[in-house]
């Protein structure tokens, strides 16, 4: 069996198409009748499928499956993670270094 | 008393594209050596518990399946270890100390250590395991350089030392070299990432401009190859995104 992981996007790379990704951004916008989050990463935004309502602003981890539907891309969350306090700036500048190193 | 060996810090996957290696003598550790040469007896990561851990009925042995960002792999508890998946849930980010092992070609981890850890420690591993690598590329480089030159193990040992580089890195060179051949002859190697990298190969080679069809995808590597692997590499390279589908069954490589 081939295992799936996870692929670090950020949302505007998301295609759609992929098997699972995962990326952080900030809840800008919730519907609770359909438990669908909005997060924005600042290069996109993306909706979200989730079994929790996460209040605005709060900064999410997700990892999830992404699909297409009515031309709009949706991630079927299989992971939200509660990343407050998370210092994006310095997370971003050590992926940079990732990218360098290993490719 | 057998000595216990050091943890690395690593990503998943540079555990993958490395070697499993289980010496002869039964009372020594077994080992991943990674295409720089780093001899990896314990791994330390950071990942996030990607389904809810399962125990069998008796609590003997339990598994967990994880996620660094990197790849994935499933973790192993035995015995008295089997309290610690007690302790997690999906969707926490735990950071384990394990020892590594093999199951039907697939890496495994045996986990001795592990303990829920706020975000920011994702960060903090991500950084230490590529300082690590950085380090060891430099190391390998020049060890490799040393051994190309000397010839004579023993002396380009001595060299190294004096150099000070770790003359283990000479060892590891000729044990890599070892399982290279070895690998080829037998075809020992991890099979995903090994077809993953003929059908990459396959698509340069094919391509005039406009992709290829899986089709001669498959007629190019039918001689070694199921169809129906070479079709999960395909979809695993797309889903990847190291290929694209310009049109309906045509493959491109996507640099």
């Amino acid at each position: 069996m081939k295992l799936n992981y996870s692929l670090e996007k950020e949302i505007r790379e998301i295609k759609g198409d992929e098997t699972l990704v995962s990326f952080i951004g900030v809840v800008v916008s919730i519907d609770p009748s359909t438990y669908m989050l909005i997060l924005d990463d600042g290069t996109g935004a993306i909706s979200v499928s989730s079994d929790t309502l996460y209040s605005l602003e709060k900064v999410l981890r997700v990892i999830g499956t992404p699909y297409k539907e009515g031309g709009q891309i949706i991630v079927e969350s299989e992971v939200i993670q509660d990343f407050s306090d998370f210092n994006l700036e310095l997370f971003r500048k050590v992926q940079q270094l990732q990218k360098e190193v290993y490719q | 008393m057998k000595k216990r060996m050091p943890s690395s810090r690593l990503s998943l996957a540079e555990i993958h594209k490395g070697y499993f290696v289980k010496p002869e003598d039964d009372f020594a550790t077994n080992y991943v050596i990674t295409p720089d040469g780093l001899k990896v007896y314990r791994l330390k990561g950071v990942a996030t518990v990607m389904a809810e851990p399962r125990l069998s009925e008796d609590n003997t042995y339990g598994s967990v399946l994880l996620d660094d960002g990197t790849q994935s792999i499933v973790a192993l508890v035995f015995r008295e270890n089997t309290k610690l998946l007690k302790s997690v849930k999906k969707g926490d980010l735990i950071q384990f100390m394990a020892k590594l092992s093999e199951w039907q070609g697939k890496k495994q981890l045996n986990l001795e250590a592990l303990s829920i850890v706020p975000p920011n420690m994702l960060t903090l591993h991500r950084a230490e395991s590529v300082l690590t690598t950085i380090r060891q590329k430099k190391h390998f480089k020049i060890a490799q350089k040393i051994y190309e030159e000397e010839k004579n193990i023993r002396k380009a040992m001595d060299r190294a030392k004096k150099e000070g580089i770790n003359p283990d890195l000479i060892d590891a060179i000729e044990e890599l070299n070892y399982l290279l051949e070895y690998a080829e002859e037998n075809r020992i190697f991890d099979s995903d990432t090994a077809l993953e990298l003929r059908v990459m190969e396959a698509i340069e080679k094919l391509d005039e401009g406009d992709g290829v069809v899986l089709d001669l995808i498959l007629y190019e590597l039918k001689d070694d190859h199921l169809a129906d692997d070479i079709d999960n590499a395909v979809r695993e390279l797309l889903s990847r995104g190291d290929l694209y589908e310009p049109r309906v069954n045509y493959f491109k490589k996507a640099i």
